[in-house]
């Protein structure tokens, strides 16, 4: 019955976000390509492929929509540092609410590259919109649990001590729809209990550590920095949903469209070379990286210091993993056709 | 007068006192935990570290390009097609219908089509603004210029007073009070639908700031109240501003009179900005023309807001006055009867 009202809320989120990816793909495509704007960077990178790729002569302008997160800091240095202008890119970065709007923004030819989540990715292509990831935020899903910010925590007198304990029992998710829903439901399956058993419950991140308090949810899929407020409240870590299932795996990335990628394959390339350039560059001085969430996200240098960026730092796109993400969502009948996994990350 | 004044502005500045002494009373007491609801004197220190740099200002100035170009392009439109179908009979009976279907629709639905369309642009909030203020205003639009007096009306037509003319010195001033009911809405509509497509579609401004500091997390909150806290001192600046134009554009309305009366002072100078003359004159201003034929003559720097009242025996507007110093008529007729003059 849960398990019943929540696909059918999932279909008409999916069916509504593809419906309206897929209308502005069709129609707005001719407009977008006979702009100015992309006319110039278009014919700016077929000078960039003729010419040396190392030093482009000219700069496009392109835009890309990001969720803002701890996790952004590699991508905000990029920008900071003047990585992506090195590579010919002047980029304006959009913050919005959800890689949904995100990527309507991309149909609309107003954003060339944005964030998004795996799932988010494998349902647009198995609804036949082509998105491709191009570079990773920050590197893949950290194996090790120390660098990991999503946790699975039960509330103080919940009585739950595993998985096995959540039959019955509400559980938060930011969304009904995303990765760490699914993550439930897989620990919840490995673990022998019905994942139709747990009732999930969508609750944004903020108001997760007082709905668990209240003893409204009696555990939640919580993401650092809210995820210190629940456990100073006596809530316990069950697990780390995405090192147990995904371990360098990647589940999210910056993708643009395939029409878009196909057509302007050189400033995709120097997309990719400068967030590689930037996470490369993370990785050796995380410090100075995380600096950049004081004018990213507005924190004070010492709430930015303690951070926790949940990444391996290994930029290269993980194909088995999306594949293993895509069975999943086939088997808990998120999606019914499941496109090649190679098909979804950009391989020029 | 003046003591009136204060006493009314003091009490609700001790309202907002105690409403504020509250909040920080609750988080004093731990009733709000400070990492889940910041106290009002972290949420004022966050407001004023916002407000002593550029980034509020420049959130506010996005906010407001959104609000004023997709209020004006909605208000604008529903004028114009509001007025065209209120003047037919058919037309409106036809089309209410589809209108009233509009008006219904949640603008958050169609956000996503707006984003698909124009991206987390400013095009995006102002045209979401424009389509969210056009439906419910247009009704209004219809509703007044559907009310325009029918002895105003025959008036109008007799004069031969036509298009642009009727327009502005007709059918506006009699609409105005449904169009200044509907324009106090569609301010604050505007604002409210400009900040939910900065939050939710991503366009820049006071709600992707707001956005921005709630994903930061709990130390961020401060910062996220503090713009929470600008949104609604921008919806109160702008009704306040709406408010004192409108007593202004219609002074000489019965609603706005009567709000005088019963309000704190009586001596509103209402006589000084608008008298209106009907004058007809015979062989007047359009040579070639036989018989008599209207000439407005507005004698004073007035808004176009005016009613016209053909015939003052019998007044059709309850509060339409007779200034025997200017209603002499000229042609030696009856007096008042061909001068008509209005000071509502």
């Amino acid at each position: 019955m849960t398990s019943d009202s929540r696909s059918s809320r999932y279909a008409v989120g999916v069916l509504l976000a593809a419906t309206a990816v897929a209308a502005a793909a069709c129609s707005s495509s001719p407009s977008s390509s006979s702009t100015p704007a992309s006319t110039t960077t278009s014919s700016a990178s077929s000078a960039n492929a003729s010419g040396s790729a190392s030093a482009p002569a000219t700069v496009t302008n392109v835009t890309l929509g990001y969720v803002p997160y701890s996790d952004d800091a590699s991508l905000f240095y990029a920008q900071s540092s003047g990585i992506f202008k090195k590579h010919g890119l002047n980029v304006t970065l959009v913050a919005q609410a959800s890689p949904v709007a995100v990527e309507a923004s991309m149909a609309s030819g107003t954003e060339q590259f944005g964030f998004i989540t795996t799932p988010v990715l494998i349902n647009l292509n198995s609804k036949g919109v082509s998105v491709k990831c191009v570079s990773s935020v920050d590197g893949s899903e950290p194996s090790n649990p120390a660098n990991d910010s999503t946790v699975l925590v039960a509330a103080k007198g919940s009585g739950i001590t595993s998985v096995k304990d959540l039959a019955g029992k509400n559980v938060a998710e930011v969304q009904l729809t995303s990765l760490n829903s699914l993550a439930v439901e897989i620990l919840a399956k490995k673990a022998g209990i019905d994942p139709a058993s747990i009732h999930q419950v969508a609750i944004p991140f903020p108001q997760m550590a007082a709905a668990l308090a209240q003893g409204r949810v009696q555990a939640a899929v919580i993401v650092a920095p809210f995820a210190d407020t629940a456990t100073s409240e006596g809530a316990t870590v069950l697990t780390h949903p995405n090192v147990d299932l995904f371990p360098n795996g990647t589940v999210t990335c910056l993708d643009a469209m395939g029409s878009y990628l196909s057509a302007n394959p050189a400033i995709a390339a120097e997309f990719r070379a400068a967030m590689n350039e930037s996470i490369a560059y993370s990785q050796a001085h995380e410090a100075v990286v995380k600096e950049t969430l004081v004018k990213g996200l507005g924190l004070t240098p010492a709430v930015a210091a303690k951070q926790i960026l949940a990444t391996n730092w290994n930029p290269a796109l993980n194909t088995a993993s999306i594949t293993m993400i895509e069975n999943y969502m086939k088997q808990f009948g998120v999606i019914t056709s499941e496109p090649p996994a190679a098909s979804m990350v950009w391989n020029p | 007068m003046l003591g009136r004044y204060t006493h009314v502005y003091g009490l609700r500045l001790a309202v907002l006192a105690a409403a504020l002494g509250l909040w920080q009373g609750l988080s004093a007491a731990g009733v709000i935990r400070s990492d889940e609801f910041p106290s009002m004197s972290q949420t004022a220190a966050a407001l004023w570290g916002q407000a002593s740099g550029s980034s509020l200002w420049g959130a506010v100035g996005e906010t407001l390009e959104g609000w004023a170009l997709g209020l004006l392009i909605g208000v604008a439109a529903a004028l114009l097609i509001g007025t065209l179908i209120g003047m037919n009979g058919f037309a409106y009976r036809s089309v209410i219908g589809v209108i009233e279907f509009f008006k219904a629709i949640p603008v958050i639905a169609i956000l996503p089509i707006g984003l698909v369309l124009w991206g987390a642009t400013l095009t995006m909030k102002f045209a979401l603004v424009a389509f969210a203020v056009f439906w419910p205003l247009v009704i209004q639009v219809c509703y007044g210029v559907r009310s325009l007096d029918p002895v105003a009306a025959d008036t109008t037509t007799v004069l031969q007073v036509r298009g642009a003319r009727k327009f502005l010195t007709v059918i506006l001033p009699s609409a105005a009070p449904f169009i200044a009911t509907g324009l106090r809405v569609a301010v604050a509509v505007a604002l409210i639908v400009d900040i939910i497509a900065e939050l939710i579609g991503g366009g820049t401004g006071v709600g992707e700031r707001i956005l921005v500091a709630e994903n930061a997390g709990p130390s961020a909150y401060p910062v996220m109240y503090a713009y929470i806290v600008v949104a609604g001192i921008l919806g109160v600046l702008l009704a306040g501003a709406f408010t004192v134009a409108e007593r202004y554009a219609l002074h000489w309305h019965e609603s706005q009179r009567s709000a005088k009366t019963e309000g704190q002072n009586r001596d509103y100078p209402e006589r000084e900005g608008l008298t209106l003359v009907v004058q007809l004159s015979p062989g007047g201003t359009t040579p070639g023309r036989a018989g008599s034929h209207a000439r407005l003559a507005i004698r004073r720097p007035v808004p176009p807001l005016v009613v016209l009242v053909g015939r003052l025996e019998e007044p059709v507007l309850p509060a339409a006055v007779v200034d025997p110093e200017v209603a002499m008529d000229p042609v030696g007729d009856r007096p008042g009867s061909r001068r008509a003059l209005l000071v509502p």
